[in-house]
């Protein structure tokens, strides 16, 4: 692999997450801890988001139902034990485990529905699903209904992992995006990933040479649906709080954002996607209430001027740098 | 024939299964394959990534997850000897997107003959080409002819007597003649039609 900016970039952008909590030590800021493990835990979900709308051309606007998911499952578990002393409910393998398991039926019965139509059809759809689910969150007053459910605890992992603290937080979240990441990259390039990428560039076509395209983008709805729950998870204890709103279609919107922001099916630009996306959140804010005032008409500028999202850029710089050297390099000869 | 639009009426006969209400995907498995009149190929994917995928949709079911595609020798390599047969083997790793028309056409073919098919469909292979590049594809589809069944939906003259063993003439959706050449061109009836708009059937 030669070192092109693009690979560059990313590798930078990799190891830097990977130094944040002992930089954030260095300099007494453990804010920045929190900040980045936010981006962490998002990445995850654009991430899987991306398998779907990326990959498979699948525009899923209901993805943070996921994130709700598996946000309330932290939360309902810990409140049982906190409340009423039920301990192996705050064990965090479980809480993982139902996750998974809610995550993907909710992603089957979404799929099965939902991948019948296309077109708008398809994103108002799973829209509608996502709403329902956070309406039910809403009026489901047992567990905190609209003003949701204060953790007094993050999840126990048998004394395994201790994430009472941030940093081991932190990297919790850093290994399961590198994971996350890994699945996704064996995935795409499966035959499983090429029958999910020829749908995207020609459906007609695939079912013209014998694919049963339906049940191949149904597995991948289930998959991206499940990392999106473990995802949700990691966020539940990271705030320490749970409420409807992670749930809500400006959510699902935000993870839509940030994946095209990045990048939309490549490795990386999710991860682009979500940090630059969170970055500019923090920084216009702080300098302005209005920030969203500025941040829209730069994604208007990102969408018709870069097609491929940051990571488009770079490719883009990759070609000119490589020009360049080209003719450096005749120049040499 | 191919299932993409509901029959009026009658049904389809193929290889003696009734195959009329039979989905998309399934008529495949059952070896029938076609080419599009309008190019219809994955524009993104390289033109080998194009032929491997048609493979793959006959080598079982492709819940695989975890190895690389386009590593997979019993992927890779059928792939690049259809591509061979067309005569495509030099384009193997550009984007299909880049290729010319004609180019196109003998991809269509190269995909729809990885399907494995009894009997291959295919509407205009000729369409939009220049002489040249039909005589290319006339080529491919005279070694083909002893292969397999091809039923060739063409408006130019020459290429279906060249072709055809067989030749039934459509006009406004009904057929009015079926024969071989020889006599296809003697028929009244044909010959009355002629001049109008009509398409041959080999």
């Amino acid at each position: 692999m030669k070192g092109t900016p693009r690979i560059i970039f990313i590798v930078i952008l990799m190891l830097g997450l990977g130094v944040v909590p002992l930089l954030a030590d260095y300099f007494d800021e453990p804010f920045y801890t929190v900040m980045f493990s936010r981006m962490l835990i998002l990445s995850i979900g654009a991430v899987s988001l991306n398998l779907i709308l990326g990959f498979g051309g699948m525009v899923s606007f209901g993805h943070a139902v996921y994130l709700g998911i598996g946000s309330y499952m932290v939360g309902i578990g810990t409140m049982h034990a906190v409340e009423d002393g039920i301990e192996w409910m705050a064990n965090g393998f479980l809480q993982i485990t139902l996750a998974i398991v809610f995550s993907a039926l909710t992603g089957l019965v979404i799929g099965a529905i939902s991948l019948r139509t296309r077109g708008v059809y398809f994103i108002m759809i799973t829209l509608a699903f996502s709403q329902m689910l956070y309406f039910v969150a809403v009026g489901n007053e047992r567990y905190g209904g609209d003003d949701g459910l204060s953790l007094y605890m993050r999840s126990d992992f048998n004394g395994l992992i201790d994430i009472t603290y941030d940093n081991s937080l932190y990297y919790l979240n850093f290994v399961i995006l590198l994971l996350s990441l890994y699945l996704s990259h064996r995935l795409i390039n499966s035959r499983f990933g090429m029958v999910i990428r020829g749908a995207k560039s020609n459906e007609q076509r695939m079912r013209a040479i014998g694919f049963p395209v339906f049940r191949y983008q149904l597995v991948a709805f289930v998959i991206a649906g499940t990392i999106c729950g473990i995802a949700g998870v990691l966020s539940a204890n990271q705030t320490e709080f749970v409420n409807p709103s992670v749930m809500h279609w400006t959510r699902s919107g935000d993870l839509i954002i940030m994946t095209v922001l990045g990048g939309l099916g490549t490795l990386f630009g999710p991860v682009i996607g979500a940090v630059a996306f969170l970055f500019l959140e923090e920084f216009l804010s702080g300098i302005t209430e209005y920030w969203q005032l500025y941040f829209g008409p730069m994604l208007v500028l990102v969408v018709i001027f870069a097609r491929g999202g940051i990571d488009g850029m770079l490719v883009g710089l990759d070609k000119w740098w490589s020009r360049n050297s080209t003719v450096k390099n005749e120049e040499i000869d | 024939m191919t299932g993409e639009i509901e029959s009026d009426s009658g049904s389809i006969l193929f290889d003696g299964n009734n195959i009329s209400g039979v989905p998309v995907h399934l008529r495949s498995a059952h070896g029938l394959a076609r080419s599009f009149q309008i190019s219809n190929i994955f524009h993104d994917m390289t033109t080998w990534d194009n032929v491997a995928l048609a493979v793959q949709a006959h080598a079982g079911h492709s819940f695989h997850f975890w190895k690389n595609a386009s590593q997979e020798q019993e992927l890779r390599r059928p792939a690049i000897e259809f591509l061979a047969m067309v005569g495509l083997e030099n384009r193997a790793k550009f984007v299909a997107g880049q290729l010319s028309h004609g180019e196109h056409r003998q991809l269509e073919i190269a995909m729809a003959l990885a399907t494995n098919p009894k009997m291959l469909l295919l509407d205009e292979p000729m369409a939009g080409m220049g002489p040249k590049e039909s005589q290319a594809i006339v080529k491919i589809l005279q070694n083909l002819k002893r292969k397999l069944t091809i039923l060739l939906i063409e408006h130019d003259m020459d290429v279906v007597f060249t072709l055809a063993d067989r030749i039934t003439v459509l006009v406004n959706g009904r057929g009015i003649a079926t024969d071989i050449p020889d006599a296809i061109k003697k028929n009244q009836k044909v010959i009355a039609a002629y001049l109008g708009e009509e398409s041959y059937h080999a």
